[in-house]
């Protein structure tokens, strides 16, 4: 085969081509790479691409130099403000909350912005797009998936999710300008105020909804937090914002309403529904169709005492080797936490 | 004498995997592992059932990833060559182990099994869903779905994100199965308040929850676990049975830990010298499970090295009787429970697919004696599916299954835990702005911005996955499971980046269609 032809095939049968001829590096390779490998190129090709390489290197480094020159100071400020030396080294400055947690500290640690552009090799940004170019990215394409997480995405964002009964999880970003919005909404208290996460609960109970409001102070201006739920079953928001000495919260972002599980069998009236069985066995896709619903259903359910005793069953027993235990409550079991679950490493 | 319903429910799964730019992946060998020891075991045992009338009923959950991958021509051609290597490997070992009968006779039994399953893949012609499928039209198999890419459904915040997991499944299913399912599997048992009415929405019937997600619903069910609850929705909550499950699953009380059965851990990938076993394991020398084990389990507190030999006849035998002994203690259950009931208790048990034949050798066997018991040498269970429940008993209590999961702690504490809670913000974002470009371009666009949307979405599916997390919180191939999320959630911020750019990279997408090919026919505006 030649070049062209090489040329239309698609970068995963050039790669087991690559591969079968004993190319082991083709994995990591892009197309034109493994191109090159199978079918080398003439001299002449080979004169004019270095050339045409030289030169482009030799701009590349003329616009690297127009740009220190012109954005000098710039370049300075911004890594200054980023808690950056100028040479893109982290600074490990302390902050005035010098009693925090082990935790905080670990995940403040863990969260020290990252340079804006790490370094791939080539000396150039990965992800660097020059929209003047029309030929598309110069690095080879494995290079383009690898690019570290965002540390921040500059927006006011939080959320909740339930762990289990007992506890959430929660996650915040706020932005700079979503502290000036609140501080605007507190007026003069803003100048007392403190970021907080705000829990907000509410708990049907026998005598009405009781609602709750937990705070909790936050040092940073992202990070994650795991917080005691006020009670099993309760549905729960947070809301991160600023918290004057007033009183007075306002709020910069909020989550989503979630549910925590309860802990516990909620006893309530019972209702009963019909719905019709699909009339092809799942051959086609049907419509639910739910006939009858109320509570008005007494015939089904659980056999009353008079009709246990008409029965005359009793708990079977178990054979020699049976290895279950016996149940104490017909249609139960034990608790969650006893649940067998999974096991570690089954996938 | 009462008699009730026992629906057997097997859930397979696996995360995507698939590394074309390698020539061995040791990820990707647990395709390959699990292929060989449970999913051509379990189609034997099922084909075995049906050849001999034997009146069978069972559930089994097969995720899209998995499907995508039996289907995969890349890797069906990789899985015929592991089986090569199998039986390559048998022959070597019948030659090694020659002088010793005892180790020969066992060598013996692994070439015969590994020829045997090579011979039904070649059969099969690699069309191992295919045959699936074929169980399912003869009405002995119901094949449920599962979320698109098992991304474990109370942990994702966009409503589009989640109802796409359970739509993306079900279209799938349909491509590979002909029918839209009926049930679904929530990955990791994973269920939230509102859930049910993303599934009734993609049109499915019943889904199924552990037990305290039916014991502690609002209200509680005055029939428990033993009997369905109608979400408001209509569609179908069913529990798990904890009785029967334990008996299977629990590591210290289960049958798997009996100490005639063949020990998973003893393998000879890690006891014979590299220059015997290196073509079987990693290229780079790395030691792996070969799946010739010459060990029984012997007892609970044996090491390693005081392990006795494995008789595949005597594990046989005790499949047998373990079987027996399951089969009494659900013909006792059942009599206990209608006793309580108005109707035939059911009885549901589910369990990973891969407990059977993967990590509990026997376990093919098991089913095999079981179902052939239940048929043959009582009349008080009858094997059942959770649609066929439902087509005889249409009236049932309504309820709202409590938030819970089967993971361990019964909640959300294997997914959103220290180890892996980092995920979420990332995820969360990528969820928002993909909504954000569906509707953006709700009303279609030119194929290269729709190619680019539709791969964005996979990339998102794909980070999704439940498998990360679960991996990052048993600790076992981290660095895989972060490279992972970290590599599909850049490529959807580049994806995005390009496409808010106007300019997208036709090579590179192109390349990344042929390597993250799962949904081939995925439209991103089901994210609308």
């Amino acid at each position: 085969m030649d070049r062209e032809e090489l040329g239309k095939m698609k970068l995963e049968a050039l790669r087991l081509l690559a591969l079968e001829k004993g190319i082991d590096e083709a994995r990591s390779l892009g197309k034109v790479e493994i191109i090159d490998r199978l079918v080398p190129k003439g001299i002449v090709e080979r004169a004019k691409e270095a050339v045409a390489h030289a030169v482009e290197v030799v701009e590349e480094k003329a616009h690297e130099i127009a740009d220190k020159v012109l954005h000098h100071g710039e370049h300075q400020g911004a890594a200054k403000a980023d808690g950056q030396t100028a040479h893109g080294e982290t600074a490990d400055s302390e902050t005035a909350d010098g009693d925090v947690a082990a935790g905080d500290a670990a995940e403040r640690k863990a969260t020290v912005k990252k340079p804006a552009h790490p370094s791939n090799g080539f000396g150039v940004p990965s992800m660097t797009v020059h929209p003047h170019v029309d030929h598309g990215p110069r690095e080879p394409l494995h290079m383009l998936d690898f690019e570290e997480l965002p540390e921040t995405y500059g927006v006011d964002e939080c959320e909740v999710l339930f762990r289990d009964p007992f506890s959430v999880f929660a996650y915040w970003e706020i932005t700079d300008g979503g502290v000036s919005s609140a501080r605007a909404q507190l007026g003069q208290s803003a100048d007392s105020s403190r970021l907080v996460m705000r829990m907000f609960t509410t708990v049907p109970g026998v005598e009405g909804v009781d609602r709750q409001i937990h705070d909790l102070d936050l040092p940073w201006n992202h990070g994650k937090r795991y917080l005691q739920a006020p009670k099993p079953g309760a549905h729960l928001r947070v809301a991160v914002g600023l918290l004057s000495g007033e009183g007075y919260f306002a709020p910069i972002a909020h989550s989503s309403l979630v549910r925590v599980p309860p802990a516990e069998p909620q006893p309530g009236p019972v209702e009963w529904m019909q719905v019709i069985p699909p009339k092809t066995r799942g051959r086609t896709r049907e419509p639910l169709v739910v006939v009858r619903r109320g509570g008005d259903h007494a015939e089904r359910g659980v056999r009353t005492p008079e009709q246990h005793a008409e029965s005359g069953h009793e708990r079977g027993g178990s054979s020699p080797t049976a290895k279950s235990g016996s149940q104490t409550y017909p249609f139960g079991g034990s608790s969650p936490g006893s649940s067998p679950g999974r096991r570690d490493g089954s996938k | 004498m009462g008699s009730g319903d026992l629906a057997l429910v097997l859930h397979a799964h696996l995360p995507f995997i698939r590394h074309p730019e390698h020539r061995y992946h040791l990820e990707e060998n647990w395709l390959y592992e699990a292929t060989v020891a449970t999913y051509l075991p379990l189609l034997d045992v099922f084909r075995g059932l049906a050849r001999d009338s034997v009146d069978f009923r069972l559930t089994i959950s097969l995720s899209p990833p998995l499907c995508t991958m039996l289907e995969d021509d890349l890797l069906k051609t990789r899985t015929a060559a592991y089986l090569d290597r199998l039986c390559r490997l048998g022959d070597s070992e019948m030659r090694r182990t020659s002088g010793d009968p005892t180790f020969h006779r066992i060598a013996r039994f692994y070439a015969d099994r590994f020829g045997h399953l090579k011979a039904l893949y070649d059969e099969l012609r690699g069309d191992v869903i295919g045959a699936f499928r074929a169980l399912q039209d003869d009405g002995l198999l119901e094949i449920i779905t599962v979320g698109a890419t098992h991304g474990y459904l109370p942990v994702i915040r966009e409503p589009s994100a989640r109802r796409a997991q359970v739509q993306v499944a079900c279209e799938s299913y349909q491509r590979m199965f002909g029918r839209w399912p009926r049930g679904i599997w929530l990955p990791e048992c994973g269920y939230t308040e509102g859930l049910d009415a993303v599934l009734a929405e993609c049109g499915l019937r019943y889904f199924f929850v552990d037990a305290h997600g039916i014991l502690n619903a609002r209200p509680q069910p005055p029939l428990g676990i033993h009997a369905p609850v109608f979400c408001k929705t209509g569609v179908a909550a069913f529990g798990r049975d904890l009785e029967s499950s334990k008996q299977v699953w629990s590591a210290k009380e289960g049958y798997p830990g009996d100490g005639v059965y063949r020990d998973f851990y003893r393998d000879i990938g890690f006891d014979l010298p590299l220059d015997y076993i290196g073509d079987y394991i990693h290229p780079d020398g790395i030691r792996v499970h070969t799946g010739f084990k010459y060990f029984r389990v012997t007892g609970p507190d044996v090491d390693l090295a005081n392990k006795q030999p494995y008789d595949p006849d005597a594990a046989k035998e005790r499949a047998a009787t373990h079987a027996g002994n399951f089969m009494f203690n659900r013909e006792k259950q059942m009599q206990h429970l209608s006793a309580h009931m108005d109707r035939r208790p059911l009885v549901v048990s589910p369990y990973d697919a891969e407990l059977y034949g993967h990590w509990w050798f026997e376990g093919p066997w098991f089913l095999d004696f079981l179902a052939r018991k239940i048929a043959f040498d009582q009349s008080t269970v009858r094997l059942s599916t959770a649609a066929e429940y439902l087509e005889e008993n249409t009236t049932n209590s309504v309820a709202e299954p409590s938030p819970s999961s089967w993971g361990d702690g019964g909640y959300s504490s294997v997914w959103v835990h220290e180890s892996n809670d980092w995920i979420y913000r990332h995820v969360h974002r990528a969820e928002a702005r993909m909504h954000e470009l569906a509707r953006r371009w709700k009303d279609g666009t030119d194929d290269i911005t729709r190619r680019a949307l539709n791969q964005a979405a996979r990339e998102l599916l794909l980070a999704q996955s439940s498998d990360w997390a679960f991996i990052m919180k048993t600790a076992t191939a981290v660095k895989y499971a972060c490279d992972r999320i970290k590599t599909h959630l850049a490529r959807f911020r580049r994806i995005d980046r390009e496409l808010t750019a106007g300019w997208i990279n036709a090579e590179w997408l192109a390349d990344l269609e042929a390597r993250d090919n799962i949904f081939g026919e995925l439209d991103y505006r089901v994210y609308a």
